[in-house]
């Protein structure tokens, strides 16, 4: 498979401050590539480069083997950009909006309103074509932003953080569409400071810090190679000495231990959690469950920690420093 | 709210051909009642002007006899051009100053050079519906000229003039706020620097030029000063000096070129001493360089905006 695109030794300065520094990146075709980092990390930047928005300070940058530098126009032309923040024009309508995109990208006026008609289905905003843009809610938004970002039939999709600032259902709804597109063979690169929120959107993912990269590759690989135990969470009723002493015989728990939160004390019955690290698949976590429930231990919960991702990151980035 | 299906516009083939941002910009500037009630406030402000300027026209010289109406006429002429030149200093360039960095404000701006559009396309697009807008409104007062000619003491070369001033002062000034929303980080930063060149090219090219009048070469033509100046052929430099400042604010510009009209008939060509021999040198009018100066200086930003834009890294 071939690679959409591709950076080497890619570096950018702001005055003093180093954005970019020495990045080798490469993305490949119809794939899905999440770009993690804190803010700061160059994400942004390095997204905008790949957008021939901004000039490389050194190093290369190619889309589908187009130069940023030397071909920035081609390069636009086949690439979709959509910013964090969603520019509009005021006394302008959804179906207007991304008309006249399509126009500013040469799209024959013929086929400018079926084209919005289509895209504005494909984002579920079929019902808001007549909508003045100040009206749409920052979910809506997001979506005509990515139906704008579509409108010349882009082959490589640059998302910056496109989940961010949704609330749940914003989420659901932009993760859904962008679920679609990769299914209509677009190369997608979403940046995103929470590594969770890309767990299902991309196969491959980068992590950056400070303008560096940090880690990369396959989503699954590298969270395996990075934390080979999973975090779990285990809460459950009553005393603790059942569960503890179930877990210390199982040859996959590492570190387990009890947790004490007050807000989870009182009146019996009793909650306890209990965290521990698992090195193990679903197969084995299933027959660990199974081991506490015929101990007799109470469960109420047994999961995979939410913030393991994010916990994973801070270690890689630790790491790094 | 209620859904609502999207709007169909009509497409045609001409449309293919039209820059969409132009037509975009043209649609905002002129559609709705804001463009409509701004130019009718100016031509209102403008008739009203020239009627006080009648008024007072006709008082001071009730007692001229037949020349009075000529006095009468040449002061509303001068009323006109002077709010015409006020609107295409002042008002065209209010029009561009955000044209850029308002763009990047509404965070736009990366959207639109995402697309196919050139830097030169988008830098004119913004530019036409600026300049028509002025232009709109400088065409629209001119109907009250009629008042001038009606009085009479104006000619049609005059008049002439007084166009070619207005436009190009409309033109450059326009094109000097948009090469400064380009460079500028804000619209604020933009409107503060182009009215500080504009303010800086009207006054302090009159104060130059009232310096060097006064102590180098005395303006009033066949004055025994100016030709002692001549006689010892020493006046040349000055006169230079002298011409490309009235030259560049085109209030100085209208005055000489109406003062040299009326002291030789000649509108094109200009003399510092016409009550002179033949052999006086003659120079392009005043009004002929500025237009040839603010059109090429116009030029010049175009390409130096299209320069700023054509970097990806703006």
């Amino acid at each position: 498979m071939t690679s959409a695109v591709e950076t080497r030794t890619l570096t950018r300065r702001f005055g003093k401050t180093v954005a970019l520094d020495g990045i080798d990146f490469s993305a490949r075709t119809s794939s899905a590539h999440g770009l993690v980092g804190p803010l700061g990390s160059g994400k942004t930047t390095l997204l905008r480069i790949l957008a021939a928005l901004l000039a490389p300070g050194g190093g290369e940058a190619r889309v589908h083997g187009l130069s940023v530098s030397a071909d920035p126009l081609a390069v636009r032309s086949i690439t979709g950009y959509v910013p964090a923040e969603f520019g509009q024009y005021s006394n302008m309508t959804a179906s207007e909006y991304l008309i006249f995109f399509a126009a500013c990208h040469g799209v024959p006026s013929s086929e400018r309103d079926p084209l919005a008609r289509d895209l504005l289905q494909l984002v579920d905003l079929g019902h808001r074509g007549g909508t003045p843009l100040e009206t749409l809610s920052p979910g809506m938004r997001r979506r005509l932003s990515l139906a704008r970002a579509l409108t010349h039939d882009p082959l490589v999709l640059l998302l910056d953080d496109p989940l961010g600032g949704l609330d749940p259902r914003g989420r659901v709804e932009v993760r859904e569409l962008i679920r679609e597109l990769r299914l209509m063979g677009k190369t997608i690169l979403i940046t995103s400071r929470n590594m969770g929120e890309l767990e299902g959107l991309c196969d491959h993912i980068t992590l950056l810090e400070r303008g560096r990269i940090v880690a990369t590759g396959e989503y699954a690989a590298l969270a395996s190679r990075l934390r080979p135990h999973r975090p779990m969470l285990i809460t459950f009723l009553g005393e603790s000495d059942a569960a503890l002493a179930v877990a210390g015989s199982n040859a996959g728990v590492f570190d387990a231990r009890l947790v004490a939160d007050p807000t989870l004390a009182g009146a019996p019955p009793l909650v306890s959690e209990m965290r521990l690290n698992f090195d193990g698949d679903y197969v084995e976590a299933s027959a660990l469950l199974n081991d506490l429930l015929r101990a007799g231990v109470q469960v109420v919960s047994f999961v995979e920690r939410a913030d393991s991702l994010e916990a994973m990151f801070e270690e890689v980035r630790d790491g790094a420093r | 709210m209620e859904p609502d299906s999207a709007p169909a516009l009509p497409a045609t083939s001409r449309r293919d051909r039209i820059n969409p941002l132009a037509l975009r910009e043209l649609d905002a500037r002129m559609r709705g009642g804001h463009a409509a009630g701004l130019l009718g406030v100016l031509i209102f402000v403008t008739s009203g002007v020239s009627l006080l300027v009648y008024a007072i026209a006709a008082l001071v010289s009730a007692n001229q006899g037949a020349g009075a109406s000529r006095t009468v006429g040449t002061g509303v002429f001068y009323a006109l051009v002077g709010m015409q030149l006020i609107v295409a200093a002042f008002a065209a360039p209010a029009l561009t100053c955000g044209a850029i960095s308002g763009e990047r404000e509404r965070r736009t701006f990366d959207l639109l050079r995402s697309t196919a559009l050139t830097p030169w396309q988008i830098l004119l697009s913004k530019l036409t519906a600026s300049l028509g807008f002025s232009l709109l409104i400088l065409l629209a007062t001119l109907p009250l000229f009629s008042l001038a000619f009606l009085l009479g003491g104006i000619e049609l070369s005059q008049m002439g003039m007084a166009v070619c001033l207005s436009v190009a002062t409309a033109i450059l000034f326009s094109v000097m706020g948009l090469c400064a929303s380009c460079y500028a980080g804000s619209t604020v930063s933009a409107v503060v620097v182009t009215y500080g060149a504009i303010l800086l090219i009207l006054i302090g090219s009159g104060i130059l030029l009232l310096a060097l009048t006064g102590f180098l070469l005395p303006l009033t033509a066949g004055t025994a000063a100016g030709g002692r100046a001549a006689a010892a052929g020493e006046s040349a430099l000055a006169q230079v000096a002298t011409l490309g400042l009235m030259s560049l604010s085109p209030i100085s510009a209208f005055v000489a070129s109406m003062l040299n009209f009326d002291n030789r008939n000649d509108m094109l060509r200009f003399s510092f001493n016409p009550g002179g021999p033949v052999s006086e040198p003659l120079w392009p009018a005043p009004f002929v360089i500025l237009t040839v100066l603010y059109l090429f200086a116009a030029i010049v930003l175009l390409f130096l905006a299209a320069r700023r834009l054509s970097r990806i890294d703006p």
